[in-house]
C-alpha cells in the first residue's frame, strides 16, 4: 500500500503519543498512518510498551 | 518540515494513487452490497482505528470497545452511499472514529460513576417485572415527548416505521448525516432522561455518587 520508510512516525510518533501535536499535525499524522503500515506498526509498538 | 515533506522524502507518492484506487474500489463495492469488501474494509481499518482511539483515549479497553462501533457506523454509512468522494475514505473513517470517541466522552462526562452492586441483592425480577416494564414504557414515552419535534419525528420514523436515515432525510428535507446525528442525539437524550428518572425515583437504590 505504501513504501514509506517510517520517517513520519520517527518525526511525530513521540509527540503524538504524548498528545502534544497541534490539531493539524495530529490530523495529518493520523491520515498518514491509516494508510501506512510502516508508521502504524511503529505506533502500535510504542503503544504496547 | 511538515508531514507532506516527510511523505515525499519517504517515497510515498508512488503508492498514494494506488491507495486512492483501492479506497475507491472498496467504497463502490460496499455501496453495491459486496460483503467481501466489507470484510476487507474491516481488515484494513480495524488496526489504525484502534491505534487512534487508544492514542486519544489512553484506554485500551475503551479503544477495543469503540472500534467496533466505528466499524459498524462506517460500514452502515458506506452501504448507504454517504461518502461522496471515495478517495477520501480514510479521512471519512477518522472523522467517524473522532465523533464516536467525542460522543462517548460527552456521554460519560454527564454520567455519574457507577458503583458495583453487592452480590447478595435479592432477586426481585420476577415479581416486579411486569410493573417495571410498564413503568419503563411510560417513562420512555414521556422522555420521547419531551424531545424537539424534529428529533421526535426522526426517532418515531426510525423506531416505529423502521425507516433508514436516507428516507427520513428525504421526508424531512434534511441531510442524511444530520438525520443520523439527530437520531443519535435523541436516543442519548432519552437514555439520559430515563437514567435520571430512575435515579431520582429510586433513592433507596445504590446509585451514582453514593459513598459508603
Amino acid at each position: 500500500m505504501t513504501n514509506c520508510t517510517g520517517t513520519p512516525a520517527e518525526q511525530f510518533l513521540e509527540r503524538y503519543i504524548q498528545g502534544t501535536l497541534s490539531p493539524m499535525e495530529q490530523q495529518e499524522f493520523e491520515e498518514h498512518y491509516f494508510d501506512c503500515p510502516a508508521c502504524l506498526a511503529q505506533l502500535e509498538v510504542l503503544q504496547a510498551v | 518540515m511538515n508531514l507532506g515533506d516527510l511523505e515525499e522524502t519517504g517515497g510515498r507518492d508512488s503508492s498514494t494513487q494506488e491507495t486512492a484506487q483501492e479506497n475507491e474500489r472498496l467504497v463502490r463495492a460496499i455501496a453495491a452490497g459486496d460483503r467481501e469488501a466489507e470484510r476487507a474494509f474491516v481488515t484494513r481499518y480495524m488496526r489504525p482505528v484502534r491505534a487512534m482511539l487508544l492514542a486519544r483515549s489512553r484506554n485500551p479497553d475503551l479503544a477495543a470497545d469503540l472500534r467496533q462501533d466505528v466499524m459498524i457506523e462506517a460500514i452502515c454509512a458506506l452501504r448507504r452511499g454517504q461518502l461522496r468522494e471515495p478517495a477520501k475514505l480514510t479521512p471519512f473513517v477518522i472523522a467517524i472514529a473522532r465523533n464516536i470517541l467525542n460522543s462517548h466522552f460527552r456521554t460519560t462526562s454527564r454520567q455519574p460513576e457507577s458503583v458495583e452492586l453487592p452480590a447478595d441483592l435479592p432477586d426481585l425480577s420476577c415479581a416486579a417485572e411486569n410493573a417495571e416494564e410498564q413503568e419503563r414504557e411510560a417513562q420512555a414515552l414521556q422522555a420521547i415527548s419531551s424531545l424537539d419535534p424534529t428529533d421526535r419525528a426522526i426517532l418515531q420514523m426510525t423506531l416505529v416505521e423502521g425507516l433508514k436515515p436516507g428516507v427520513i432525510a428525504t421526508r424531512l428535507k434534511l441531510n442524511p448525516d444530520v438525520v443520523r446525528q439527530r437520531k443519535l442525539r435523541a436516543i442519548r437524550r432519552v437514555t439520559d432522561l430515563l437514567r435520571s428518572q430512575s435515579q431520582t425515583e429510586k433513592p433507596g437504590h445504590i446509585n451514582s455518587g453514593s459513598t459508603t
